[in-house]
């Protein structure tokens, strides 16, 4: 899985914004360089499952799925729900990113089995900071079974 | 109205009564004894009388004998000197008045034997004078005067003598009878007198005996009427001074109460409804009553009819009823009204009647109705707070997740263009930059502690007892490690409370960082005192510094939200810590203050419900 290709974190984001900073900020210190960038849930799901625009895409899973808690069409708990369900994607960290810090949310993730959840903060030092710490953790400190 | 029969003892007077009887009957007895006994003793000294009279009468027989024997003999001796024969005629005369008189006498004295043989010897000896002077006679014609007068002499006076002694005896025995019957007489007599002394005297001591207890009797009796008089007076105003209707109904259920509330609410007089005129069932509802009937038909298993029976079914079985009834007045308004009916009886337990005291509930169903609304409102209107509350919460969830991207993007993009353009910007530029940053974060700060204060009110209290030092004390550290000069903090004696601890840390956090930040002015002159005490039911605890203070004329402000007394430049800070303060507090039932003064420190207080120690 040490293809050079292979896409190492998959991102489902809505806001264009966001998604450019957490890339910003994953690429700067070195933690992923090869990052797949979606804009919701449905697509996200096309990206994992080889299907839509994506059925030619080389096989393998990410190393990590970045999920947005919420996105037009699909949103991310649904994503996860379903990335958890399925055994292809079942051992793929799903790392929950959101605005709110609603209970509601955070039990929601916790019960479908998200590997993380992190609030995003507004401070783009801290946010960066959050951003390279679950990259790290998750890229390169725990080693996941290949699937 | 009736008087009670229970006011007077019955059983006690049955008693006297007997009692009087007896006396009664004694006193009859008495005198009936003393009245006969008067008559017997009438009787007897009659009879002894009658034998006096008897006995007088014998000795005046025996006196007419005693004359007409002693004329007899001088009738004869006469004859004896003169020889005629008139002389003979006149002692034959006296011969037959005294043989008549001995023949009174016969008949007088069968009674006694010892008198009827004296007077046989009497009249025998009567007989032989008389004979013997026959024969004188005789000879006279015979012999001549003196012949005669020779054997008169010769024979001498024995047979007279002897006649005259018989007399004697018997005029003696019958005078020793007089004598005795006249003692006997005598005494009957005074006996008489004396029991016609006595039998009176008894009645009129019966008669000051009975007048002495009919005086009594009399008088407790008009003691009694009075008590009764009293008693009916008492329970007249008692009715009539009643707010309840009192209506009481005999067994025939005509009706004998009727108090002033029960006319005053029906609108009829007392008079047009007493005495049968008019029965119970008139002021109530006819269908109630029909309703009623059937049920109690149902119920009790024997057939009740629709009438004032609906009232009295229940309290004829001995038990009182209570139930609301449907009143209907004389010009036909309704009300509500509590009916308790229960059996009127004497001592024996007869069933005299039932009696029902009502009160018109009127307004206590008003009152029930009313608090239904007010409950139908209310709920309507937790129903629609709900519902808001809802809103409320799906807003802070959308200014939470909303308005954060936009800032986050601010400030990213603010920093982003910091790090790539910082040598091609000019200080000024920088300067904006920097600015732009530090709004957007102070923006996020803000959103979060309005979130925060949002959740504070929404969460529910978990209230156990807290050891209030140790949880001072954690508080404490953490608004050191957040705080960037450091003062002097002492603390008191803290009671302990209930109460939610994670909120009442995020309370004693917010007023601790408050106090050292206010205070940090001083330096290592900063002083912080945190104490408690209980005051009655509550207990006070409170946070001193001796920082800036704050003017007391906008205390008002201290606890509302967003409100700052202090330019934000001076110090950190959102506003929003002392309303989240205040608004845990009085989710606890407590109560915040302040007080303080421009550069002379603050004191902020907090009350919690004391609730005693620890069992």
């Amino acid at each position: 899985m040490n293809d050079l290709h292979s896409v190492e974190i998959l991102l489902v984001e809505d806001s264009s914004a966001d998604a450019e900073m957490t890339m910003r900020s994953l690429k700067k210190r070195g933690i992923a360089n090869r990052i797949e960038w979606v804009r919701d849930g449905i697509e996200g799901l096309q990206f994992l499952f080889r299907e839509g625009k994506y059925e030619n895409r080389p096989i393998g899973n990410p190393r990590m799925v970045l999920l947005d808690l919420k996105m037009p069409r699909m949103d991310g708990l649904e994503v996860l729900k379903i990335l958890k369900n399925d055994v292809r994607t079942r051992s793929v960290p799903g790392v929950m990113m959101t605005s709110s810090r609603e209970e509601g949310d955070l039990l929601a993730s916790y019960e479908l089995g998200v590997n993380s959840y992190v609030v995003k903060p507004v401070d783009f030092v801290e946010f960066a900071e959050t951003v390279t710490k679950i990259g790290m953790y998750w890229m390169l400190a725990n080693h996941t079974p290949e699937s | 109205m009736q008087a009670p029969d229970t006011f007077i003892p019955s059983g006690f007077m049955r008693l006297r009564r007997r009692w009087d009887w007896v006396i009664f009957a004694f006193a009859i007895g008495l005198l009936a004894l003393a009245t006969l006994q008067s008559f017997l003793q009438s009787r007897e000294s009659e009879s002894h009388n009658r034998l006096v009279a008897h006995t007088v009468e014998v000795l005046s027989s025996i006196e007419a004998i005693d004359r007409a024997s002693l004329l007899m003999e001088a009738d004869h001796r006469t004859h004896l000197m003169l020889g005629t024969p008139s002389w003979a005629e006149a002692r034959a005369r006296h011969h037959e008045q005294a043989d008549a008189a001995v023949g009174r006498l016969v008949e007088l004295v069968t009674d006694n034997p010892a008198q009827t043989t004296n007077v046989a010897q009497v009249r025998r000896l009567l007989g032989e004078r008389f004979a013997s002077m026959e024969r004188r006679s005789a000879q006279i014609e015979r012999e001549g005067v003196a012949a005669a007068q020779q054997q008169f002499l010769s024979e001498g006076t024995r047979s007279f003598d002897a006649l005259q002694g018989a007399i004697a005896v018997l005029g003696t025995a019958e005078r020793q009878l007089l004598s005795e019957r006249s003692q006997r007489a005598a005494d009957s007599t005074l006996n008489l007198r004396g029991s016609l002394l006595y039998g009176p005297g008894i009645a009129l001591l019966i008669l000051a005996v009975g007048f002495v207890i009919l005086r009594r009797q009399l008088e407790s009796t008009e003691r009694m009427r009075a008590a009764l008089a009293r008693s009916d007076a008492v329970q007249k105003a008692m009715l009539n001074g009643a707010g309840h209707m009192v209506i009481a109904v005999d067994t025939d259920g005509a009706i004998i109460v009727f108090n002033r509330a029960a006319s005053r609410k029906l609108g009829y007089a007392a008079e047009d409804v007493l005495g049968g005129r008019e029965n119970v069932a008139r002021f109530h509802d006819p269908d109630e009553i029909s309703d009623r009937a059937v049920e109690l038909t149902r119920e009790l298993g024997t057939r009740v009819l629709p009438g004032p029976e609906v009232f009295t079914e229940i309290p004829r079985r001995e038990l009182a009823e209570t139930r609301q009834w449907t009143y209907v007045t004389r010009d036909g308004r309704t009300f509500p009204g509590q009916l308790t009916v229960s059996s009127i009886r004497d001592d024996e337990g007869r069933l005299l009647g039932f009696i029902g005291m009502a009160e018109d509930v009127s307004e206590r169903v008003r009152a029930e109705h009313e608090i239904q609304e007010l409950n139908t409102t209310l709920e309507a209107k937790a129903e629609q707070l709900e519902e808001t509350v809802a809103e409320l919460e799906s807003f802070s969830y959308s200014i939470s997740h909303d308005l954060r991207a936009p800032l986050r993007h601010i400030h990213g993009y603010a920093r982003m263009l910091e790090e790539d353009a910082a040598g091609a910007l000019d200080a000024e530029c920088a300067r904006y930059l920097t600015a732009i940053s530090d709004s957007s974060r102070r923006m996020g700060l803000l959103i979060d502690d309005l979130l925060s204060l949002s959740r504070m009110g929404r969460k529910p209290l978990q209230i156990t007892m807290i050891t209030m030092a140790s949880l001072v004390q954690a508080a404490l550290e953490e608004a050191r490690t957040d705080a960037t000069q450091q003062a002097i903090v002492s603390i008191g004696d803290l009671p302990d409370a209930a109460g939610d601890p994670a909120l009442l840390r995020q309370v004693w956090v917010n007023l601790i960082s408050n106090a050292i930040k206010y205070s940090s002015r001083r330096g290592e002159d900063a002083r912080v005192s945190i104490s408690g005490a209980i005051e009655g039911g509550h207990v006070r605890y409170q946070v001193r510094d001796n920082g800036i203070g704050f003017d007391m004329r906008f205390v008002d402000k201290l606890f509302g939200v967003f409100q700052r007394l202090h330019i934000d430049e001076e110090f950190e800070g959102t506003g929003v810590g002392l309303a989240i303060v205040q608004r845990i507090v009085l989710r606890h039932g407590g109560r915040v203050s302040a007080v303080g003064a421009p550069d002379a420190g603050a004191t902020f207080s907090f009350t919690l419900p004391y609730r005693g120690p620890i069992e």
